[in-house]
C-alpha cells in the first residue's frame, strides 16, 4: 500500500472525526442516546495497548491480558456509587480534572494539585509515547513490502514518521480540546468523537478477529485444536504456577484503580458527564464493550504464533501482520484505522486532560502568585489560559515523542502501559479515601502521594530507563552502591514477583501507610475540614452551601470584572445576570452577598481550577475564611440542625399516625353512639305498639261494662297476647344486652346436637301443626357430640325454626333441618320454601330490628331481635352464621360451629 | 412529598446493595480459588476450559449488572 494513499485515508478519517466533534459542539439541548455516548466514551480506556498490545501479551502469556479488563468490569458494578458520587461532587464544585478533584478535597491545596499533576505527567507521558509508536510502527508496517520486521533504524527527527504523527495529533488535540474556553468545561464534541472512535475500533477489531478465526481457520475449535497440538502454545491455555495467580490478582486490582484514576478516564467519566443517570447504563454497557473487544484477542494471538513462528515478527503487530501475510490488504487497512482510532482517542482525551491539569494546577497558580502586576491589570486573562493549554497539549505530545525516541524499541506496548497504570494508581488511596474518610488531611495526601510516587520511580520507572540504555543499568542488576537489598526489582529481598506486582505492592504500602499515618497525626485546617465534610457527606452538601464559611466584603462590580478577566466579559455578564435574576436579588445593590462570592468562585473554578479560583476571589473580597473554631461551630450547628430536623420529621410522622388512629376511633365511637340512639328509639317504638294496643282494649273494657262475654273474651285474649309479646320483647332486649356485654353464664357441656335439634323441633311442633307446614329433620343416625351451651344452642335452633315457619305459606310450606358433621366443624342449616330474601337484605337480616318486608303495611310478625341474638350466640361460640337465598325459592339459614381439637370435654366453661 | 422521596431513596439503596452484591460475586468468580478449578488444560468442544469459563462468567456477570441497573432505573 502506498504511503501517500494511507496518509490521505488517515487524514480523512481525522477530518471526519473533527466534523463530528464540530457538530457536537454546535449542538444545544439534551443529547439523544446520551447514556450510550457516555458508555462508549468510557471505552477510551481501550487504546493501542488493547488493540495491538493485548494480542502481543496473549501470544506470550495466554489469558494474562484479561485482568486489565476484568478489573474495570468489577469496578463498573460500583460505577453508579463511586463515580456517581464523584459526578455529584464534581458538578457542585466545578471540578475540571482529577488533580482539581483531589486538591479540592484536601483544602483546595495548590501543593496537592501540583503534585498530582506532576505524577500524572511523568506517569502518562510514556503511555502517550506508546500510542505514537503504535501509530507510526503500524503505518510503516503497512507501507513497507514483504513481512514486517522490527525497525531498528533511527531516522533524523524531521524524517521520522513518529514525529509527523506527533505533530498531526498535536494539531487535532488542540482543535478538539482547546479551541476555546468553555466555562462549563464540557467538551461535547470531543466526547461525541471519542464515542465514534470507540465504535470504529470495536468494529475493526471484530472484523479482523472474525477474518482470522473464520476466514483463515475453521472457527474457534479448529484454531484451538491446532494450537493445542503444539505444547508451547497449549501452555497458554492455563497458568503455570502460583506466581501467575499473584500477577493475575495484582493486575485486576491495578486496572480497577486505573479505570477511575487515569486522567482521561476521569475526564470522560466525571468531568464530561452531563447526566448522572448515564452512570447506571454504563454499569453494564461498558463491560459489554470490553467483552466484545477481547473476544478475538487469544484467537488472533494463537493464529499469529502459528503463522509466524520463528520469523521474528513483533507479536504486537499480529493484528496487522496476519491480514497482510494472507494478502488481505483491505483488512490490514481496517486494522490500521482501528488502531489509529484507539491511539488518537487516547491521545486526544489524555492530552486535553493533562493540559487542563497543568494549566489549572501549575501554570495558573504560578501566574497568579508570581506576577501580581499581570494579575492586577485589567486585561483579559482568558487568552492566556487558552495559550497555556494549547502549549501544554503540544508539549506533552513532544515529551511523548522524546520518550519514544530515547527508549527505542525495547518495550512491549503492555509493559509501558502497565507502568503508567501503576503511576496513576497512586491517586486511588487519596481519591477513594477522600470520598469515604473525613479524616484524610492535606499533609496525609501529600505524604501518601509522594511516598507512593517515589517508590514507583525507583522500582519501575528508573529500571525502565536503565533497560533502554538512558541510565546505567548497574543499580538495577546489583543494587545501588552494590547493596543487593535495595535492588529495584527485588526490594528488601522480595523476590518471586514480576516487576509490576512488585512495584504495585511496595508503592501501595508506602502510599496508604503514609497517607493514613500522617493524616492521623496532623490537624486539619478550617478549609480542609469544610472540604472534607463537603466530599464525604452524602447526597447533600452542608446546608446553606460553603458560602456560610466566608466572611468578607466585595462589590458586585468587582466580582464581575474579576470573572470577566478569566472567562470573558460576555460570558461573565450573562452568568452574573442569570444568577442575580434567578435569586431575585436586587442587582442595584453593590455589596455582594456570600452566595455571589461563592458563585464567582465556582464560575472561575471551571476555567482556572478550584485552588486558584479561591486565591483569586479571596484577593478581591478582602475577607478571610472564618476561623477554625467558627468552622467547627457551623459544622456542629449544621449536624445538629440536621439531626434535629430528622427528629422533627419523625415526630411529625408519629403525630400523623396517632391523629389518624384517633380519628378512626372517634368515627367508630360516634357510629356506636348513633346506633345506640337508634336502638333505643326502635325499642321504645316496639314497646309502645303492644302497650298502646293493651291500653286501648282495657279502656274499651273499662268504659263499656256492658260488652258481651264473647267480645270481652276476645279483647282479653288480645291483651294477654300483647302482654306476652311485650314480655318476650323485654326478655330479648335484656338477653341481647347481656350477650353484647359478654356477661351471662355459659355452660359448655358436651352434648349430642341431634338430640337438641329433636327437642327444639318438638318445642315448635305446635306452630307447624297450626300452620300445617311440614318439618323435615335430616339428621345423621349416630350422635354428633360437641361441647356447647345446650340452652343457647336450642335457642338459636328454635329461633331459626320459628322464623322459617313464619315465612312459609300455610298448607304448602316445607322446612328442612340438616345437621352435618365435618370433623373439625358442625354445620346446621334450616331451609324453607318461603318467598326468600332479596339480595339487598341478605346482609341486613341479622341487624337489630331489621324485618324484611314492608313494615308499613304488614304487621311485623317478630320482635326483630331473634336473628341478632342468634348471631351473637353463634359468634360467642366461635362460629359463623349466614343466609343464602334466592327470592321466590326460599331461604336457607345456616351456622357452623368449630370443634376445637382436644379441648372437648364435659364441664368446660368459657 | 417526603414519602415519595423516602421511597426513591429506599429503591436507590436497594439497587446499590444489589450492585455491591454483584461486585462481590464478580470478585469471587475471577479470583484464584475458583479459577484453579478450570486450569486442567482440558477443552470443551475444542475450546480451552479456562477461556470458556472466563468469558461465560464475564458475560453472565454483565447480564446480571444489566438486569439490576435497567430494572431499577424505572423511576
Amino acid at each position: 500500500m502506498s504511503a501517500g494513499l494511507l496518509a490521505i485515508v488517515s487524514l480523512l478519517y481525522l477530518l471526519v472525526l473533527f466534523a463530528i466533534a464540530y457538530g457536537g459542539d454546535r449542538r444545544t439541548g439534551a443529547m439523544r442516546g446520551g447514556p450510550w455516548v457516555y458508555s462508549l466514551s468510557l471505552a477510551v480506556y481501550c487504546t493501542s495497548w488493547t488493540f495491538f498490545g493485548s494480542v502481543g501479551l496473549a501470544s506470550q502469556r495466554g489469558l494474562m491480558f484479561l485482568p486489565i479488563y476484568l478489573g474495570p468490569t468489577l469496578m463498573a458494578a460500583l460505577w453508579p456509587m463511586v463515580v456517581g458520587r464523584m459526578i455529584r461532587i464534581g458538578r457542585a464544585e466545578r471540578i475540571t480534572s482529577i488533580a482539581d478533584f483531589i486538591s479540592s478535597r484536601y483544602g483546595k491545596s495548590h501543593a496537592v494539585g501540583a503534585l498530582v499533576t506532576v505524577i500524572a505527567v511523568i506517569g502518562i507521558v510514556p503511555y502517550i509515547s506508546l500510542q505514537l509508536k503504535a501509530v507510526s510502527d503500524t503505518f510503516l508496517l503497512l507501507v513497507s513490502h514483504g513481512l514486517p520486521q522490527p525497525s531498528t533504524r533511527s531516522l533524523p527527527v524531521l524524517l521520522d514518521t513518529a514525529f509527523h504523527v506527533t505533530l498531526i495529533l498535536a494539531v487535532f488535540s488542540i482543535l478538539f480540546g482547546a479551541r476555546h474556553i468553555d466555562a462549563s468545561e464540557h467538551h461535547r464534541g470531543m466526547v461525541d468523537a471519542i464515542a465514534f472512535e470507540s465504535v470504529v475500533k470495536l468494529v475493526a477489531f471484530l472484523l479482523v478477529g472474525g477474518l482470522v478465526t473464520f476466514g483463515f481457520h475453521d472457527g474457534f475449535a479448529d484454531l484451538f485444536e491446532r494450537a493445542a497440538a503444539r505444547p508451547d502454545l497449549a501452555r497458554l491455555f492455563t497458568f503455570s504456577g502460583a506466581g501467575d495467580y499473584g500477577t493475575w490478582i495484582s493486575l485486576t486490582l491495578l486496572s480497577m484503580m486505573a479505570i477511575i484514576c487515569l486522567p482521561r478516564q476521569f475526564q470522560v467519566a466525571v468531568v464530561e458527564n452531563v447526566d448522572e443517570s448515564h452512570a447506571r447504563r454504563a454499569a453494564w454497557l461498558f463491560p459489554l464493550y470490553l467483552i466484545l473487544i477481547n473476544l478475538f484477542v487469544l484467537p488472533i494471538a494463537l493464529a499469529g504464533r502459528l503463522a509466524f513462528e520463528g520469523q521474528g515478527v513483533d507479536p504486537d503487530t499480529y493484528v496487522l501482520a496476519l491480514p497482510l501475510a494472507q494478502d488481505a490488504p483491505i483488512f490490514a487497512a481496517i486494522a490500521f484505522l482501528g488502531g489509529l482510532s484507539a491511539a488518537t482517542g487516547m491521545v486526544i482525551v489524555e492530552t486535553v486532560a493533562l493540559a487542563t491539569m497543568f494549566s489549572n494546577s501549575i501554570a495558573m497558580p504560578l501566574l497568579v502568585r508570581g506576577s501580581m502586576t499581570l494579575y492586577r491589570g485589567r486585561e483579559s486573562l482568558s487568552g492566556v489560559v487558552l495559550a497555556i493549554r494549547r502549549l501544554a497539549i503540544a508539549g506533552f505530545l513532544l515529551l511523548g515523542y522524546v520518550y519514544a525516541r530515547l527508549t527505542g524499541e525495547n518495550f512491549t506496548l503492555v509493559g509501558i502501559g502497565l507502568m503508567s497504570f501503576t503511576a496513576v494508581a497512586q491517586f486511588a488511596p487519596v481519591l477513594l479515601g477522600g470520598l469515604f474518610w473525613r479524616g484524610g488531611s492535606r499533609a496525609g495526601a501529600l505524604a501518601g502521594l509522594s511516598a507512593g510516587f517515589l517508590v514507583w520511580v525507583y522500582t519501575l520507572f528508573l529500571p525502565s530507563l536503565a533497560r533502554s540504555g538512558v541510565l546505567a543499568s548497574d543499580f538495577v542488576e546489583l543494587g545501588p552502591f552494590g547493596l543487593a537489598l535495595l535492588k529495584p526489582g527485588a526490594l528488601f529481598g522480595l523476590t518471586g514477583l514480576e516487576a509490576v506486582p512488585h512495584a504495585l505492592m511496595w508503592s501501595m504500602m508506602a502510599n496508604i501507610g503514609a497517607y493514613v499515618l500522617v493524616s492521623l497525626v496532623t490537624e486539619q485546617s478550617a478549609i480542609e475540614r469544610i472540604q472534607a465534610s463537603v466530599f464525604t457527606d452524602r447526597f447533600t452538601n452542608v446546608p446553606g452551601g460553603a458560602s456560610q464559611f466566608w466572611r468578607g466584603q466585595a462589590t458586585v462590580a468587582d466580582l464581575q470584572a474579576l470573572a470577566a478577566r478569566f472567562v470573558g466579559a460576555e460570558h461573565a455578564e450573562s452568568a452574573f445576570s442569570a444568577f442575580l435574576n434567578g435569586g431575585r436579588r436586587e442587582a442595584a445593590r453593590d455589596e455582594a452577598d456570600p452566595e455571589l462570592v461563592e458563585f464567582t468562585e465556582r464560575l472561575l473554578a471551571g476555567a482556572i481550577g478550584t485552588a486558584t479560583a479561591r486565591v483569586v476571589v479571596a484577593s478581591v473580597t478582602k475577607g478571610e475564611i472564618v476561623s477554625l473554631n467558627e468552622v467547627m461551630e457551623i459544622l456542629d450547628e449544621n449536624s445538629q440542625v440536621i439531626a434535629y430536623s430528622h427528629k422533627l420529621e419523625q415526630k411529625s410522622r408519629e403525630l400523623e399516625t396517632t391523629t389518624a388512629e384517633l380519628r378512626s376511633a372517634y368515627e367508630k365511637l360516634s357510629d356506636l353512639s348513633r346506633l345506640k340512639d337508634e336502638f333505643i328509639a326502635t325499642v321504645t317504638h316496639e314497646l309502645r305498639t303492644p302497650l298502646t294496643s293493651i291500653r286501648s282494649f282495657t279502656e274499651i273494657l273499662h268504659d263499656n261494662p256492658d260488652v258481651d262475654l264473647a267480645q270481652r273474651q276476645e279483647f282479653l285474649g288480645i291483651v294477654i297476647k300483647e302482654s306476652e309479646r311485650l314480655t318476650r320483647l323485654i326478655n330479648q332486649v335484656l338477653d341481647l344486652a347481656k350477650l353484647e356485654a359478654g356477661t351471662g353464664d355459659w355452660e359448655m357441656v358436651e352434648t349430642d346436637l341431634a338430640t337438641l335439634i329433636h327437642e327444639a323441633a318438638a318445642g315448635v311442633g305446635q306452630l307447624y301443626k297450626d300452620k300445617r307446614v311440614t318439618l323435615e329433620l335430616a339428621l345423621p343416625p349416630e350422635p354428633v357430640r360437641l361441647a356447647t351451651d345446650r340452652d343457647r344452642f336450642s335457642q338459636v335452633v328454635i329461633n331459626l325454626l320459628s322464623n322459617a315457619v313464619k315465612f312459609c305459606e300455610a298448607d304448602s310450606g316445607e322446612v328442612r333441618v340438616r345437621l352435618a358433621d365435618e370433623g373439625d366443624s358442625v354445620t346446621v342449616s334450616v331451609s324453607d320454601n318461603g318467598p326468600g330474601i332479596p339480595d339487598w337484605a341478605l346482609e341486613k337480616v341479622f341487624d337489630k330490628f331489621q324485618q324484611v318486608g314492608d313494615t308499613m303495611t304488614s304487621k311485623p310478625s317478630g320482635t326483630g331481635l331473634g336473628l341478632t341474638i342468634s348471631r351473637n350466640i353463634i359468634e360467642h361460640l366461635g362460629g359463623r352464621i349466614w343466609v343464602d337465598s334466592q327470592p321466590g325459592r326460599g331461604a336457607c339459614f345456616a351456622f357452623r360451629l368449630p370443634r376445637p381439637n382436644g379441648s372437648v370435654g364435659p364441664g368446660t366453661t368459657s | 412529598m417526603p414519602h415519595r422521596r423516602a421511597f426513591r431513596l429506599r429503591k436507590t439503596k436497594a439497587t446499590r446493595d444489589k450492585l455491591i452484591a454483584a461486585f462481590l460475586l464478580g470478585t469471587g468468580l475471577f479470583t484464584p480459588p475458583l479459577l484453579t478449578l478450570f486450569m486442567s488444560g482440558s477443552r470443551v468442544m475444542g475450546v480451552p476450559l479456562f477461556y470458556l469459563y472466563v468469558f461465560v462468567a464475564w458475560i453472565s456477570l454483565t447480564a446480571l449488572l444489566g438486569l439490576i441497573a435497567e430494572r431499577d432505573s424505572g423511576e
